[in-house]
């Protein structure tokens, strides 16, 4: 036998050059020696596949097609059979990249390379590598740029630049704050909001990987639509920092003497009733620049660099950088004025990449292996954006007003701002001509400062010199982890970037993807208990629920796998229930039987009915989670907002629900649907959605299908809408499954019901694992490479050892050589 | 990662920024009187939920749907009355064709055919685009200081939305702008701008030249993969620069056509969105700013509050009644508002004398769903409306009704037969146009649509 597959190595043309023969003669044909030709012979080959007569001739599409068959049998792990002896992984793993390799180089690519940087395809990697702990090497992340998360925009840009003005103060009434100078002295001023709402474009769009159900990532990239939006949006920045911007502001004042009193706009005296204030400038530390007749000297406009580094980019520009921004930016720009060459630097940095990027490419300390430690300055971005949406630095020092009472800052200023500008109608500001920069300091935190500081505090930690090593990162992360999360929402008007932490909560959602609940559309017609807003409560019920197993902190995922408990409310509108009553009165003096009764309408048509609780047999209570029958609620995927968020405008979705658990659980994958299949389930009235799936019990279908099915039919116990039900179309409901080809031998095997199979995945080490990858993912941004195996080996037993804290394994992961280092 | 990129523009790139700034731009219509040559533009106009044959068709021929067709029918617009929701388009008729039953199921079915109601192709909301659509590909042949506008309607605070509908190639996804105002400030925003435009424009020429240096410089500390993104990045930096240029010499220009910037710019409804999409749109055609414009009229969440229609359109595509109205009612009323801003643009380019007609006689505009014929679709129909009369003298859209033999029969068309009849009467040697239906292998597949063709 070996002797043929010599000869056909010999044979070979000497034409295809670009093939690498060594690997295939010393590794590919002795791995299918070893796995395959013993059932694809010559004499009766298995599915017409005859491996004695292939050979690496990858200009001919023949055999392109052949290795193209191989390929996908072994990546898929469909060959050798389950019942085969399975190949080395490391062997396995160098196959499947000589195969597809060669496919690239003929122009047949498989597109391996490009899948294995985006989550949809992480678990391609193979798991048995990853945890078995025989790669040692030490673990980096590449050099990298980081795209900005719309988020971070907003939270950077949009809060201050990005509003649209109103008219807003007023001055008068029976405001706190009493009028200490001026004309109106000893009268009262209120202030009023100076903004509307958000007024921008946000130039980095969410990107959602929908397999992976991950948002942020970097392989993500900015583009000409970002720079567009960019640059609009710097210029105005710019502007509004060196001219201001226009508020109009309208001036009540109520004067006793006046018989016009509050009268807006109309007061006696003929004072200025009203006057356009230029809100935002920090003119003073431009002034010297601005004002100078002819060209600026170096000095001057190295102060005015400098404090552009400051205000968009949080750092000191070195000498090198404020030199290049100086004479190629400013001094170039000069004939277009002194002011147009200022806000030519502005806008400058805030399209610079280190506006549009995080960058990470190891500025600090190289160390024996070849790699960079992350620098300060990069490393409190790392840690910051891990955990917030909100910039690591106050918004322009961390020095916060002394003046707690004084809000201050850009949004809102001062009652002094106010009457300066009032009176000297902003014909000119208190600081111009002055040039004492200690001064010009002072003045920029009082003009920049907004009522909201860093929530990490990390940019203060950094500034003192205490963020560089790993100790000091986790110290910083022990703090920021020790605050308890769980808040009840009062209402939907809190999104979950708006909480402590986010990224937690968000990590979890993208996770299970339960906050798809709204996306899906259901007639609600089908169930009077379901409703679009119904679904939110559901999801925002969920996020409680995460919240307070990560606050407890102990077996999180199995607990989230597995608990009974669930939030959720009760409570009725004050003026449904009224109505209801009224109509109750009515109903029961009418003595109406063989019909529901106005209240049970009532509550019939409440949320609650999708947890099988009636609200008018629930106490509420908001504070703690309910216990829900053992039997009917088991975890994250019982809940009705995972159970509607995987589910399709009509019916269940065992499909996208199995495939849920291969990919996220068992860390498997399915084959892309192939892109002749139109997959449709017959619609049949009679027939439950069980029945109606033996179509893909088919060959051709069950090849894919059996690693998604059996693990999704278990969830047939609920309706769409998350309602447990015990039948369907008059039969009873069929809940057995199996877990199968899970990569773990205990925990194969057929299930009951959901019970069932939720304990037994929540026992699994493999499950666990599989957790811990896909944290690595979003907190990493990035796929694992094989050289992160010893990061993941040691979160999983952060993980373990801590008795199930996420915290623990959330510090494991942040504190890695994969999180620190980069090469 | 494959990433392709656009070529530098190194002829720019060589004149230095002082004398490019000034040099007044010769925009497309005054090349046009030196050469010659016919403008094209083409505007895409797309409807979520379908569009069925009964709704485009003159109650006259609604007996042709009934029984099973196997020669093409043909017949003149003249003489017979549109449907109700069609009137508006009555002063249009004689350069209309109503094209009825082409297929599509090369494409997506479902909720949306994402790229395939203008590729031809199966794409999906969740993956990247395998190929160009029309309207992409359309503004790379015949390119513009914008090559490719999209508008559509969104919620509120939404700006750029990417729709999975236009595609520039494999994996490039086009953009489409949701807020009026922003593609105000984009298209026009120069004319707005406070103080000397030139000087403005210049100052930026240095700036994107400047970050583009930092970037280059970036990118040669990176490896592979990471080296590639910055590239998507940087091919902005060029286009942008060659944009304003453009733009700084068009002033006049702009100045006279730029839209009115009334309150349906600003107003939180939708539907005073998609007023002023239009009035953005038929500005964009008339001032010569691009050639290639789609508007997406709608998603399925999109509410028509505006036009008394309280519910999104997903419901009504359920057979939800809203108000007084049931669905159908609701989506006559919609399509009815979708042709009346459509007939107003048409009249605006017709007002505006090109050659020897009018600026109406080179423009090709389509009307058509993103999603065939229902709101859940087969895309075994995917019943349109075409607007170009003799287009470039090789269209023949001159009030017709063409019906196709049904699925699978000799004769039968696709959809990747009629957007090949536009790409070709736009001069283009193309074969066919996106991919074909494996259905129907045994039919002759390639090819426009002869009947539409001089």
């Amino acid at each position: 036998m070996k002797k043929q597959v010599l000869l056909l190595i010999l044979l070979l043309p000497v034409s295809v050059m670009a093939v690498d023969m060594r690997s295939y003669n010393d590794l590919v044909m002795p791995f299918l020696d070893k796995h395959c030709t013993n059932c694809h012979d010559a004499d009766d080959p298995k599915a017409d596949l005859d491996l004695y007569a292939i050979n690496a001739e990858f200009d001919k599409i023949k055999t392109v097609r052949v290795w193209q068959r191989i390929y996908e049998q072994v990546q898929y792990d469909e060959m050798p059979p389950a019942k085969k002896k399975r190949p080395d992984a490391a062997e396995l793993q160098k196959v499947i990249q000589w195969i597809s390799s060669e496919l690239n180089k003929s122009g047949h690519g498989t597109g391996l390379e490009e899948k294995l940087l985006l989550p949809d395809y992480a678990n391609y990697m193979s798991h048995e590598l990853l945890f078995n702990g025989s790669i040692t090497t030490k673990a980096y992340t590449p050099a990298r740029l980081w795209r900005t998360r719309p988020f971070i925009y907003e939270a950077n840009f949009a809060e201050r630049y990005g509003k649209k003005p109103r008219q807003g103060f007023q001055i008068g009434g029976k405001g706190r704050d009493i009028v200490k100078e001026g004309d109106h002295a000893g009268k009262t001023l209120a202030r009023g909001r100076s903004y509307q709402h958000l007024r921008y474009a946000n130039p980095f769009f969410q990107f959602v990987h929908h397999a992976s159900g991950i948002t942020d990532y970097s392989s993500i990239v900015a583009d000409q639509t970002s720079l567009e939006t960019l640059l609009v949006n710097a210029e105005k920045m710019a502007e509004i920092l060196t001219v201001g911007r226009a508020i109009p502001v309208s001036v009540t004042v109520k004067n006793d003497g006046s018989k016009f009193a509050n009268n807006p706009g109309g007061f006696a005296g003929g004072a200025v009733t009203s006057f356009v204030k230029n809100v935002g400038l920090i003119k003073p530390a431009f002034i010297k620049v601005l004002n100078s007749k002819g060209t600026p000297s170096d000095a001057d406009i190295n102060t005015a660099v400098q404090t552009c580094f400051k205000v968009l980019l949080h750092r000191d520009g070195n000498p090198e950088e404020v030199r290049r921004y100086g004479d190629d930016l400013f001094k170039k720009n000069l004939p277009q004025g002194n002011l147009m060459a200022l806000q030519s630097v502005l806008i400058a940095m805030a399209i610079s990449p280190e506006f549009v990027y995080r960058l990470e490419l190891g500025m600090g300390e190289k160390d024996s292996h070849g790699r960079r430690h992350l620098s300060e300055h990069e490393l409190v971005y790392a840690l910051n954006y891990a955990l917030f949406n909100s910039p690591p630095f106050d918004d322009f020092d961390h020095k916060r007003s002394k003046d707690k009472n004084k809000k201050g800052g850009l949004d809102s200023p001062g009652v002094d701002d106010l009457l300066y500008y009032a009176k000297n109608k902003i014909s000119k500001h208190p600081l111009d001509g002055v040039e004492d920069m200690a001064l010009i300091d002072e003045t920029l935190e009082k003009f920049l400062m907004t009522p909201r500081g860093s929530v990490s505090g990390l940019g203060e930690v950094m500034k003192a010199g205490q963020l560089k090593t790993k100790e000091d990162v986790e110290r910083e992360l022990r703090r920021l982890l020790s605050v308890k999360l769980f808040t009840r929402p009062k209402s939907d008007s809190r999104p979950a970037h708006r909480i402590k932490n986010p990224r937690i909560l968000q990590f979890f959602r993208e996770f299970f993807g339960y906050h798809h609940a709204p996306n899906v559309f259901k007639d609600e017609k089908r169930f009077a208990y379901y409703s679009e807003s119904g679904t939110r409560s559901m999801v925002s019920d969920t996020d409680q629920l995460i919240l307070y197993l990560v606050d407890q902190d102990e077996n999180v995922l199995e607990n989230m796998l597995t608990t009974n408990l669930s939030f959720f409310s009760t409570s009725i509108g004050n003026r449904p229930l009224k109505a209801a009553q009224k109509a109750q009165e009515k109903f029961e003096s009418k003595k109406i039987t063989g019909e529901l009764s106005p209240i049970e309408k009532l509550h019939n048509k409440h949320y609650s009915m999708s947890y099988n609780v009636n609200p008018g047999s629930a106490e509420n209570s908001s504070k703690k989670p309910y216990s829900l029958p053992k039997a009917q609620r088991i975890g994250i995927l019982t809940q009705p907002s995972w159970l509607a968020a995987h589910s399709n405008n009509f019916e269940n979705d065992p499909v996208r629900r199995g495939k849920w658990i291969r990919e996220k659980l068992l860390a498997g994958f399915v084959l892309d649907v192939p892109i002749n299949v139109d997959a449709k389930v017959p619609e049949d009235e009679n027939k439950t959605l069980r029945e109606r799936f033996s179509v893909v019990e088919a060959e051709e279908c069950w090849r894919c299908h059996k690693k998604m099915n059996p693990l999704g039919m278990p969830f047939e116990g609920y309706h769409d809408s998350g309602r447990f039900r015990t039948e369907e179309k008059g039969k009873a409901v069929t809940t057995k499954g199996a877990i199968s080809y899970s990569g773990e031998k205990d925990l194969d095997g057929e299930v009951a019901n959901v019970s069932e199979m939720m304990h037994k995945l929540a026992q699994s080490k493999r499950v666990k694992q599989s957790f811990v990858r896909h944290a690595f993912r979003f907190f990493m941004g990035r796929n694992e490479l094989l050289s992160d195996s010893q990061t993941l080996i040691n979160a999983e037993k952060a993980y373990v050892d801590s008795n199930g804290s996420f915290k623990e394994m959330l510090i494991s992961l942040l504190t890695s050589d994969s999180f620190l280092y980069r090469k | 990662m494959k990433y392709s990129r656009r070529h530098s523009i190194k002829t720019l790139g060589k004149l230095s920024l002082g004398s490019m700034a000034f040099t007044p731009f010769m925009n497309h219509l005054a090349a046009q009187r030196t050469t010659g040559a016919t403008p094209k533009r083409f505007l895409f106009v797309l409807k979520s939920s379908g569009l069925t044959e009964e709704h485009i068709t003159p109650p006259a021929y609604r007996p042709f749907l009934e029984s099973p067709v196997d020669k093409v029918i043909d017949k003149p617009l003249q003489g017979v009355a549109l449907p109700e929701t069609l009137t508006s388009l009555d002063p249009f008729k004689d350069k209309m064709t109503i094209v009825q039953r082409i297929s599509g199921k090369m494409c997506a079915t479902g909720h949306s055919g994402f790229y395939g109601a203008l590729g031809a192709f199966k794409g999906s909301n969740t993956k990247k685009p395998i190929a160009h659509t029309i309207d992409g590909y359309l503004a790379k042949k015949f390119p513009s200081v914008f090559n490719h506008v999209g508008l559509k309607t969104g919620n509120g605070s939404e700006s750029v939305a990417y729709p999975s509908i236009s595609s520039a190639g494999g994996g490039k996804q086009l953009p489409y702008q949701c807020n009026p105002m922003i593609a105000y400030m984009n298209l026009f925003g120069s004319i707005a701008e406070s103080g000397d435009v030139q000087k403005k424009y210049a100052a930026s020429g240095n700036i994107l030249d400047f970050v583009s240096n930092d970037v280059k410089k970036l990118k040669r500390q990176l490896n592979g993969a990471e080296a590639e993104k910055l590239d998507y990045y940087l091919e902005g930096f060029d286009a942008l620069k060659e944009r304003r240029i453009k733009l700084t010499g068009m002033q006049k220009i702009l100045n006279q056509n730029a839209p009115e910037v009334t309150d349906t710019f600003t107003s939180p409804n939708p539907t005073h969105h998609l007023e002023a999409h239009f009035d953005l749109a038929a500005a964009t055609l008339i001032s010569g700013l691009s050639n290639s414009i789609s508007i997406l009229c709608d998603d399925l969440q999109t509410n028509y509050d505006g036009i008394g229609i309280p519910g999104t359109v997903h419901g009504i595509g359920h057979g939800a009644t809203i108000g007084e109205h049931n669905s159908e009612q609701c989506r006559d009323l919609i399509r009815k508002f979708h042709l009346e801003l459509l007939s107003g643009l048409m009249h605006k380019l017709a007002k505006v004398p090109e050659g020897d007609g009018t600026m109406l006689d080179n423009t090709v505009i389509v009307y058509l769903s993103d999603n065939s014929d229902k709101h859940h679709s087969f895309a075994n129909e995917w019943p349109l409306l075409l607007f170009g009369g003799k287009f470039n003298g090789r269209l023949k859209s001159t009030g017709r009704y063409l019906q196709y033999p049904d699925y699978g029969k000799q004769g039968h068309r696709t959809i990747g037969n009629f957007l090949t009849t536009i790409v070709q009467a736009a001069g283009l040697p193309d074969k066919h146009f996106g991919h074909l239906d494996l259905g129907l292998s045994d039919l002759d597949q390639e090819g426009p649509l002869h009947e539409l063709l001089v």
